[in-house]
């Protein structure tokens, strides 16, 4: 009798059981019964599961290779490479899309734009799902011819619950447009006070707003439920400095991450809208034996402040599109390298929290573009097709046969604790391509 | 109503097979369910729990005591749901969340969804259905389909004996 009571449990009951389970063993409810699956695909059951889950991490390599990494919140700094689990990858090539750069992770989705500065093209995509929405700016929005600097935030309103794509360019004023995900349109907005002349493109998406660096120690500030602008003041940092500086999400708080001479600064704001609560937390000393490279210039992204202050971060050399991944120990006040995301496959690309679900694309309303290409992953009797150059993405030849456990097959190791490294050998990347889509191997 | 007498208010709860069961009015209103009808004066007789058998509501009678004997000491709390919830099986465990939805009891609920959660843990699908009573309604090649869609999700998972 209570069989059958549980069969009809109520779907509120449902979601809340198996929002505590961890992501693979929801992998396995999806499976149970259809209507279990439509319910762990739906915005409700990514709210109740995303606040108790510990972030983890996408890294992004040759901007069309991507991990999905779950950690834990206590970082084990005697053994950091046990503290990742590699839960997938995919591959742009293999979904389909431009080769992307990530501009933004919010809620296990993923904003992508494709590098080439001709395209229009932005993505949504959700990893663990694979589904993606394409959808393009509308060139006609734009009233004048504009060559400069674009930013980028990706976030969701705080009660509406509406994910919304931000993008501000600057001609000789500041131009804003807002993309709804289901809405199927830009819609242009007043901009307030004139944003940016910097180079930092992707917002920093806290309390359900977004932040840019502004000029005169302000900091831009994009709410979006109420879709206004306002302002707060930055902590006083020389500006001169600004082109190593960076505004960023880190725990609770929003942070400026000072890359100096002397050390890494990290400016937080405590409290969330009070600017007297802006305090240095911590400084990274550079000098021999106590930071990991040299980070002479450059910005530093901090991506995840650990439960016992140790920092996940990345540098990234001046001119380059390497970063460097490396751990600040709160411990020993020193940094060192990480060796399981480096040394295995070279340094990422780009790397941001991230919180994987399966929260469908398919719960937006209808978008205008047709399709919502459903992406089925290939069966491992058919290894999924890799190009081996960007160019030549649909006349390559077949990769070579993929190896069973990719990661740990790949032989290539560069000792991460060796500051001189430079991570530009291409042939590492020979041996990426072949990584199957799903990690189907793992 | 304790007040007029400074003696402790008794409730007499009655569950669906018609046991009678008498608690502190102080650790009955735990449910947010009973605490809405005591203040609405609907609590003077007899309480009927409609949804909730005889063998659970002692259980949940137990639980109700045991924790409001504690102190406002969230620690304490906590090592004593763990240790109530943890000789309970999953036939158990399922009767008490639907109690716990019914009675609007959120502490309960929260504790024993997190043990569910925590026997559900990589078992397979077929157990899962199993012990959910649930039929599956896939037809084998949407099961399969589903099934390839993620299959880093079956890492570590015990395997299915019967499907």
């Amino acid at each position: 009798m209570e069989v059958e009571f549980l069969k009809n449990l109520p779907s509120e009951i449902v979601i809340v059981i198996l929002s505590r389970l961890p992501l693979r063993t929801i992998g396995i409810c999806r499976r149970v019964r259809k209507s279990w699956r439509d319910l762990i695909q739906t915005p409700v059951f990514a709210n109740s599961y995303l606040p108790r889950y510990v972030s983890g991490l996408v890294t992004c390599f040759d901007f069309d290779s991507y991990q999905v990494f779950t950690f834990e919140d206590e970082l084990d700094l005697e053994d950091p490479d046990r503290n990742y689990d590699l839960l997938t990858t995919f591959d742009c090539s293999g979904l389909g899309l431009s080769i992307c750069d990530l501009r933004g992770s919010v809620n296990g989705l993923l904003f992508m734009h494709p590098l080439s500065s001709i395209s229009s093209e932005y993505y949504i995509c959700n990893p663990i799902t694979r589904e993606y929405i394409e959808f393009p700016y509308e060139q006609r929005l734009l009233d004048e011819e504009f060559n400069g600097t674009v930013n980028y935030g990706f976030g969701v309103s705080k009660v509406s619950g509406q994910y919304k794509v931000v993008r501000v360019v600057h001609v000789r004023k500041s131009i804003c447009h807002v993309y709804t995900l289901g809405t199927g349109k830009w819609r242009r907005i007043a901009c307030g006070a004139r944003l940016g002349r910097n180079n930092y493109l992707n917002g920093a998406f806290i309390n359900g707003c977004l932040h840019w660096f502004l000029q005169d120690y302000l900091i831009s500030c994009f709410d979006l439920e109420t879709e206004t602008f306002s302002t707060f003041s930055q902590p006083p940092i020389p500006m001169w400095r600004r082109h190593s500086q960076n505004l960023v999400a880190l725990g609770d708080c929003l942070c400026i991450c000072d890359n100096t001479d002397d050390g890494i600064d990290f400016w937080v704001m405590k409290e969330y809208g009070n600017e007297k609560s802006w305090t240095k937390q911590f400084v990274i000393r550079k000098g021999y034996g106590h930071c990991y490279g040299e980070q002479p210039r450059g910005i530093v992204y901090p991506i995840k402040l650990f439960k016992d202050g140790h920092v996940l971060m990345t540098w990234q050399q001046d001119s380059s599109w390497f970063y460097d991944m490396f751990y600040y120990s709160n411990r020993t006040k020193t940094t060192r390298g990480n060796g399981k995301l480096m040394s295995s496959v070279a340094s990422p690309m780009q790397a941001m929290l991230y919180t994987p679900n399966f929260l469908s694309l398919k719960t937006f309303p209808k978008e205008d573009h047709p399709t919502l290409p459903h992406l089925t992953v290939p069966p491992p009797s058919s290894p999924p097709v890799h190009h081996h150059h960007h160019h030549q993405a649909h006349q390559s030849p077949p990769p070579p046969p993929s190896p069973s456990s990719p990661v740990t097959t790949t032989n290539t190791t560069i000792s991460s604790s060796d500051p001189t490294h430079k991570p530009q050998d291409w042939t590492i990347f020979s041996q990426l391509r072949s990584l199957p889509c799903d990690g189907g191997g793992l | 109503m304790a007040a007029e007498t400074g003696t402790p208010t008794t409730l007499t709860l009655k569950s669906n097979d018609d046991e009678l069961f008498s608690v502190a009015e102080s650790a009955a209103i735990l449910s947010v369910t009973i605490r809405n009808m005591v203040e609405d004066g609907c609590a003077g007789g007899v309480i009927p729990l409609d949804n909730v058998d005889g063998k659970t509501l002692a259980s949940v009678i137990t639980y109700m005591n045991g924790i409001s004997a504690i102190p406002a000491d969230e620690e304490k709390k906590k090592s004593y749901r763990d240790k109530f919830l943890s000789d309970k099986d999953f036939e158990t465990l399922a009767d008490m969340v639907l109690a716990a939805n019914y009675l609007n009891m959120s502490c309960l609920m929260d504790a024993v969804s997190a043990k569910i959660a925590q026997v559900m843990e990589k078992k397979s699908v077929g157990w899962v259905r199993r012990k959910f009573g649930i039929e599956n309604d896939y037809t084998p090649e949407e099961e399969a389909a589903v099934k390839e869609e993620h299959k880093w999700t079956f890492e570590g998972v015990e395997t299915d004996d019967d499907n």
